[in-house]
């Protein structure tokens, strides 16, 4: 319980900084808005059609991707902790080969897709 | 420039990440390159080339014959000179007048020059906030240095 | 005493520790960053140029805080808390010293590195809420680099764990003191921690996010004053934790090999800021050395590359301890 009252605290300090110093910043800085400073920047001319440009839809599937790594390492994390503790049986060894190779042919699928490389 | 060994060709191991990474580390422990400029000051070779200057003679005289030779040859014409012929053949400079905010200093004019009156000088502090040194008159109303003169003093 | 208040006094103190660290590494990267360049860094302002990040605080205070005109306000103002308070409060779980650690529950590691996964998220709204094409397309960038190279961060700190038997930080620094600095057998992972920390901090070579000369400031473009102020501090906050985390891990957190806990005493917090400094200085000699990669060379390198390494890695790494733990229990 004392760990997450001191882990709160941090989250507490740390957002009771943040606003400290931006109203610091709000008390001090003056506030001429023209309509120069208001326009985004675009190397100095007005900007040219939507703000929402389209980027690759290569992006979504290294979110995709993301994901699904991301939980394989959620599942290693408990399995690591266990293997560290007591490295006496294969079968531990063996059951997370057999996981992270189903994941590895997902990662090899998706190499031989393209979708990981970039043209 | 020295001349560099040729490069080497590319292997496949990243043996430059190493190369990179010595020649970071002992940047590290050389000597600053770069001049300080308000404290220190830039020694500059011999044949920099900055604003065109009249030379001088000890005395205060001038080499200027007012042949124009220079203002024919500048690619720019930043130079004109006003000059007036009298009737004995004499002439006199009303003003020798240099754009020096458009010369680009490339010594076309000194090089022109037959008599050796103008030369790069080595003054490179030329930024002004007064308008009017934009463009000068580096001679006024002077008398041009002749040939005939130095045949009369012959004579 | 009121637990409340023991925590508050912690955070008080970590923010202060958090503060002047960023404020020694700022001056060390501007240094360290010019003397590499052949150039001397700030040495106007105050003795060598200490007083510059003074007056660089100064000016950020002052400075008008102009939000763009169709900006998604919400978002905007919220962004950089997204960003710098999860950078704060990792700072909770680094063991400074034996008893010098802020939170020390039984999966520091776990917490840290999950508070470390959301800064990302904080950059994608800061350059989404911003409205601005610069600032999308560095958005899109730094975040796809950041979340391809969390997984080989996460992977490599994996074996340490397994070598420690714990995921609380302070246990794994413990029994580094017993046996070798875990650097040695997981020399591999350490490598992998210190490029995925390289990309996760947004230094050179992986610095496609504030790549100035091609995206002005990336995701941050549309702030400034203290808002940006808050980005460029989360940062250097992120770069001490990402060394603190590989000193805790490989390298012996506050423990020197053959001295004692008790025989160190005071000085381990020294020992430790030492080691961390040292990891910030080869940091920075990294960035100021190499040049940038492309977006999707490190984007190539971080799944067809590190991604694989970390796991197989780790596959023969718990291999190999299997197979010492046979040859031991069998003679």
């Amino acid at each position: 319980m004392f760990q997450q009252i001191i882990i709160a605290c941090f989250l507490v300090f740390g957002i009771a900084f943040m606003l400290l110093a931006l109203g610091l910043s709000w008390l001090l800085s003056p506030t001429r808005p023209t309509k120069g400073k208001g326009i985004t920047f675009e190397c100095g001319m007005e900007p040219l059609g939507l703000p929402w440009v389209r980027y690759r839809s290569g992006f979504f599937v290294y979110a995709i991707l993301y994901v699904i790594f991301d939980i394989e390492t959620a599942f290693l994390y408990p399995w690591a902790l266990s293997f560290g503790r007591m490295a006496t049986n294969w079968f531990l060894l063996v059951e997370m080969l057999i996981f992270v190779a189903i994941l590895m042919a997902g990662l090899l699928y998706a190499w031989k897709e393209k979708a990981l490389s970039w043209h | 420039m020295m001349t560099q060994a040729p490069p080497r060709p590319q292997s496949k191991w990243p043996f430059g990440l190493f190369r990179a990474a010595r020649i970071a580390a002992k940047n590290l422990f050389r000597h600053n390159v770069v001049i300080q400029y308000p404290k220190e000051r830039y020694n500059q070779p011999k044949r920099s080339r900055w604003a065109v200057e009249q030379i001088f003679a000890d005395d205060g005289s001038i080499k200027c014959t007012a042949c124009k030779i220079c203002e024919q040859s500048c690619p720019d014409h930043c130079i004109e000179i006003d000059v007036e012929t009298r009737q004995d053949k004499t002439k006199f400079i009303h003003s020798w007048h240099y754009e020096r905010a458009a010369c680009m200093m490339c010594g076309l004019c000194v090089e022109a020059c037959p008599f050796g009156a103008i030369r790069m000088g080595h003054d490179y502090e030329l930024a002004h906030r007064e308008p009017g040194l934009k463009s000068i008159d580096l001679l006024t109303e002077v008398e041009a240095a002749g040939a005939r003169k130095k045949e009369a003093e012959d004579a | 005493m009121n637990p409340w208040l023991v925590a508050l006094l912690r955070a008080l103190l970590i923010l202060l520790v958090m503060l002047l660290n960023g404020a020694m590494a700022i001056y060390m990267l501007r240094k360290v960053l010019g003397h590499a360049h052949l150039r001397l860094g700030p040495t106007e302002l105050g003795p060598a140029g200490l007083a510059q990040l003074l007056a660089d605080i100064v000016k950020l205070l002052v400075k008008e805080d102009r939000h763009p005109n169709r900006s998604d306000r919400w978002l905007y103002i919220i962004a950089p808390f997204i960003v710098f308070v999860p950078s704060f409060m990792t700072f909770a779980f680094i063991p400074f010293s034996n008893k010098l650690v802020a939170a020390n529950p039984d999966l520091s590691l776990l917490m840290m590195l999950a508070f470390m996964s959301i800064p990302p998220l904080g950059i994608f709204a800061a350059g989404w809420a911003s409205r601005s094409k610069f600032a999308t397309i560095g958005a899109v960038r730094a975040v796809g680099g950041m979340i391809t190279y969390e997984i080989p961060l996460l992977l490599s700190a994996l074996p340490p764990v397994m070598l420690a038997g714990s995921m609380n930080l302070q246990a794994i620094v413990v029994s580094q003191s017993t046996s070798i600095w875990y650097v040695l057998p997981c020399l591999p992972s350490f490598i992998m921690f210190l490029i995925c920390a390289q990309m996760e901090t947004s230094q050179t070579p992986f610095d496609m996010t504030e790549a100035d000369q091609e995206l002005v400031a990336g995701f941050a473009t549309e702030y400034s004053a203290m808002r940006f102020g808050f980005m460029y501090l989360a940062e250097f906050a992120e770069n001490f934790v990402m060394a603190a985390l590989a000193v805790t891990l490989f390298l012996g957190g506050w423990t020197l090999p053959g001295i004692s806990a008790a025989a160190l005493g005071p000085f381990a917090v020294l020992v430790f800021v030492a080691k961390c400094y040292i990891l910030i200085f080869l940091f920075m000699m990294i960035r100021g050395t190499y040049s940038r990669y492309r977006v999707d060379h490190y984007m190539e390198v971080g799944w067809k590359r590190l991604l694989p390494i970390s796991v197989v890695w780790i596959m023969v790494f718990a291999a190999a301890l299997r197979v010492i733990a046979m040859l031991k229990g069998g003679a």
